[in-house]
């Protein structure tokens, strides 16, 4: 049922991408989220350039500290500055769930959307491969990844990019798909436009809204994962701080020290939870019919 | 009040729809009665609140969204707000039944047709009757409305159209019921197929004595089906009467004129079809006064203040200032 | 029908040919040296040769390539595990048991927990007892899971004492892992069930149901849930293929035996047999799973089974 008016559907012409910012300012959580988010990275950023990188590994306080002024996380079992090591450690968990995401998705949308739009044989083979990949377990593909080239964080950064493209190029390219079939893209053929301008004027615009839908709900995803190969130990290496690193550092001290367990987690929930909500304003607002 | 002749007596129907920031005041008190073994049909365009009416009678409003806001509806002299939920159910498929505008979206894809109409009669199984027997009569009711009884065990995917609507009229029919809602069941079949579901309807009421509700916006269905008519309009009757009193020339609300003017006529030698213009109104936001009176052609001032009374002559409602005075009911 | 079925069944050899030739590729692109591994940095060159020789790593890649599908197929070999040199399947065999039972668990338990959320979830649209899942569901989701195995035991474990933070020893080890994992991955099936559930509670046929005569709950589960029932399926059976490679974590951290904690400990001494071992059996189940889940879609559900039909 609508209740819009039909005469203000008649004359009020919003501009789509006001239509979206409209809607997706209008959601609280959204908005909620975002504004979690800027606090983390305002307090990530800053609190990386005002602390000294060295503090993190200055072992010169008491071990099992609690929460004070002076640290304000506590001290770990040697009496490092907690704080100091979540603070630094965002950067490569941040950076690691950030830039998995975007370049498994910028190369998953562009393989996806040359075959969905070309099709064929190659695409055929190509589709093959990538169903072959996705029957492996994403968690036993990264192993199986990190085990062959080595433990490292450059490593499972490629071995998360690797499990994370085969998604998106089946994603992107049923987007394409359903695209392709649209009228107006059969419309643009019969004037003769060629496929280039097709692809980046039409299809790629349309598509977009799906994979920045996509991107934001993968970005907490591989956060999350990156600070659980982290946490196994096929990430980074102690004593380099990392959420993850940190929590399993911790493991032997839970009753001593819950705090060591409890703030790198936190970081790692707000972060994640933060993004999400912001991944389904977008969704929201870029695609009102998924909305329930 | 309760009278015995009537199988469906409405009284001043008010029904909201109400979401997180509008309502929706799609029925705005109607008031009709459905004599025993006859047929009214409600007339208007999409939104005017006929289906909702419907739905009330039904006491199938969307949950939580939907609510009667006023007025009683009296199914064979009871007052089904009085009813319990389980009363209510066990009123539903028995006394009162409905046949839904979309067969192909009206029946559930995974189960067999014959499930569907087994479950029918399960429900409202107080004889007692055998599966044996219930399977009898599913084949029976199937014969009835014209598909094979072999066919009991098929998917409704594997049914056409119109055969899927015979379905539909045959979950409703099951059990007998005294009431029958049939809203547009013609709308979304084929124009060959149309004849044929509206025949098989009209007969089954014959047969099995039924009142019927008859939910359209196809004057033709109207006046060779029903006994009575009402025109809706923005949730409100605006006019209301026999067959006779509504198709023969006279007083007649303008919207009904507007109805009128709207479709061919072979033989009257009109060049243009007449169409009403602008739109009906948004139900969050009904005009006051008159609810017509943005496209009507004989609207006066007083007509957008105040709300125009319902008068009534023989049995014949009209709900317009034009007419409101004895006698200054002319020809427009 | 059958037909379909015997195809579908056909297709999975090939996949499967294709899964272990990828694992075996990526796990031997880096050229290791397994038999200075086994018998350490001090060993003489020769006996180092000597053993890569007799384990087969020094032939070409297609060959060792050829040699391990063949073994695998023939005799079920999945070649010497370089910790322990005992075969692969043995520990394959001793450890999968753990790994099933703890996955079998915790589907059981995210199912028992999800769908009903779900379905209440959709029923009640909006009301506080949806708004209270759906935000729980959203905070849960952004919990990562080793995180919140350690909070359980810190609280349960550690302060109330209720339960062993680790290990297999009795039924009470399993609550922690299991109400744990169980809690979190109803989160997604619970979304996923809600929305599904939205959907096909408002179509028509929910409608003629309920004029029929049928009670709101009965509608709810028999026409609208049944008609959403298969892509939750669908869900819930890759769900549980997927939790078998995925009980790593779970593993790790409450300290219990089976094919993760198997896999963490060959991936840290680089024994390559092992590894793949894991991995190419894990990817068999996920496929015979996946394949399973199509076949009880393709015999429920007439409308998969009108488009193989048609």
């Amino acid at each position: 049922m609508t209740n819009q008016h039909p005469e203000t559907i008649k004359f009020k012409k919003v501009s789509q991408s006001r239509d979206i910012l409209r809607r997706f300012l209008k959601n609280r959580p959204a908005i909620g989220g975002m504004i979690i988010l800027c606090l983390l990275l305002i307090l990530f950023i800053g609190g990386c350039i005002l602390i000294p990188e060295q503090r993190c590994y200055d072992v010169s306080g008491t071990p099992f500290q609690g929460p004070s002024a002076e640290h304000w996380f506590g001290t770990d079992h040697i009496g490092r500055d907690v704080f100091a090591r979540v603070v630094h450690g965002s950067k490569i968990s941040m950076t690691i769930g950030i830039g998995s995401t975007v370049i498994s998705v910028a190369l998953g949308s562009l393989i996806g959307a040359v075959c969905g739009y070309f099709g064929g044989r190659v695409d055929n083979i190509i589709m093959r491969f990538f169903d072959i990949i996705m029957c492996i377990p994403g968690m036993l593909l990264i192993i199986a990844l990190v085990a062959a080239l080595g433990i490292g964080v450059g490593n499972l950064l490629i071995a998360m990019i690797v499990s994370m493209v085969p998604g998106t190029v089946r994603f992107v390219r049923s987007t394409v798909l359903n695209l392709t079939d649209m009228e107006y893209i059969q419309c643009a053929k019969t004037y003769g436009t060629g496929n280039f301008t097709i692809i980046v004027r039409h299809v790629l615009p349309n598509a977009l809204g799906p994979i920045i839908i996509l991107m934001a709900s993968n970005v907490a995803a591989a956060i999350m994962s990156a600070a659980s190969f982290s946490f196994l130990g096929f990430g980074v290496q102690p004593p380099t701080p990392e959420w993850g690193a940190m929590v399993a550092e911790s493991r032997q001290y839970m009753r001593q020290a819950p705090h060591l367990t409890i703030f790198p987690g936190l970081a790692i929930v707000i972060a994640a939870m933060s993004i999400n909500l912001i991944g389904d304003g977008l969704r929201d607002a870029l695609d009102p019919r998924l909305k329930d | 009040m309760a009278d015995k002749k009537f199988a469906l007596e409405i009284e001043d129907l008010y029904v909201e729809y109400v979401s997180d920031e509008t309502v929706v005041r799609a029925v705005n008190g109607v008031s009709f009665k459905l004599e025993k073994g006859k047929t009214v049909g409600l007339v208007g365009e999409t939104g005017a609140g006929k289906t909702t009416t419907a739905l009330a009678a039904m006491r199938l409003l969307p949950d939580r969204v939907g609510k009667m806001a006023g007025g009683s509806i009296r199914l064979m002299g009871d007052d089904i707000l009085a009813l319990s939920e389980k009363q209510m159910n066990m009123v539903r498929g028995e006394l009162i039944s409905m046949i839904f505008q979309d067969p192909m979206t009206a029946l559930n894809p995974i189960m067999t047709v014959g499930k569907q109409i087994e479950e029918s009669l399960k429900l409202h199984n107080s004889a007692g009757r055998s599966h044996e027997e219930l399977k009898k009569r599913v084949d029976e009711v199937l014969e009835l409305v014209g598909i094979p009884a072999s066919r009991r065990d098929e998917y409704p995917m594997q049914f056409s159209g119109g055969m899927k609507q015979r379905v539909v009229i045959a979950i409703a029919l099951a059990c007998s019921p005294d009431i029958l809602i049939a809203d547009e069941p013609t709308t979304a079949l084929d124009v060959t197929i149309q004849a044929q579901v509206l025949e098989l309807i009209k007969q089954m009421q014959q047969d099995m004595g039924m009142s019927m509700l008859m939910i359209t916006h196809d004057l033709g269905i109207v006046v060779r089906n029903c006994d009575e008519v009402g025109i809706m309009y923005a949730g409100q009757l605006v006019e209301y009467g026999t067959v006779e009193q509504i198709f023969s020339p006279g007083a007649h609300h303008p919207y009904t004129e507007g109805l009128f003017g709207s479709i061919p006529k072979l033989r009257s030698g009109q060049k243009r079809l007449v169409p009403i213009e602008g739109l009906m109104p948004d139900p969050t936001d009904l005009p006051q006064g008159c609810k017509f009176s943005p496209r009507c052609p004989h609207c006066s001032e007083r007509c957008r203040q105040q709300e125009p009374p319902e008068i009534e002559r023989d049995g014949h409602r009209l709900k317009c200032f034009l007419f409101s005075e004895e006698g200054t009911a002319s020809d427009q | 029908m059958l037909q379909y079925i015997i195809k579908r069944t056909l297709m999975i050899f090939p996949i499967l040919l294709g899964v272990i030739i990828i694992v075996f590729t990526i796990i031997n692109v880096v050229p290791g040296d397994p038999g200075r591994r086994i018998l350490g940095v001090s060993a003489e060159q020769e006996a180092v040769d000597q053993l890569n020789h007799e384990l087969g790593v020094d032939r070409p890649f297609f060959v060792r390539l050829f040699d391990y599908i063949k073994n695998i197929v023939t005799r079920f070999d999945f070649g010497i595990s370089y910790q322990s040199m005992n075969p692969v399947v043995e520990t394959l065999q001793l450890n999968f048991k753990y790994t099933f039972k703890l996955a079998l668990l915790m589907t059981i338990g995210y199912v028992a927990i999800g769908i009903p959320l779900g379905v209440l979830s959709a029923v009640k649209q909006y009301s506080w007892i949806d708004n209270l899942t759906r935000v729980t569901s959203v905070t849960l989701s952004a919990f990562p899971s080793f995180w919140f195995y350690m909070m359980a035991i810190i609280f349960f474990s550690l302060q109330l004492g209720l339960f062993p933070s680790g290990g297999v020893d009795s039924w009470l080890n399993y609550v922690l892992p299991i109400g744990c994992a169980s809690i979190l991955n109803s989160s997604s099936l619970q979304r996923m069930t809600r929305t599904t559930m939205l959907e096909t509670i408002r179509q028509d046929y929910v409608r003629t149901a309920r004029a029929k005569g049928c009670a709101k709950v009965s509608v709810v589960w028999k026409h609208a849930f049944l008609n959403a029932a298969l892509p939750i399926i669908n869900s819930v059976g890759v769900g549980f293929a997927g939790m078998l490679g995925g009980t790593v974590i779970c593993e790790s951290v409450f300290n219990m035996p089976g094919l993760g904690t198997v896999i963490i400990k060959a991936i840290n001494a680089k024994d390559v047999p092992l590894v793949m071992g894991c991995t190419v059996l894990l990817s068999t189940i996920f496929c015979l799973m996946v394949l399973l889940i199509d076949i009880i879609s393709s015999l429920v559900d007439p409308r998969v089974k009108a488009k193989l039909a048609g």
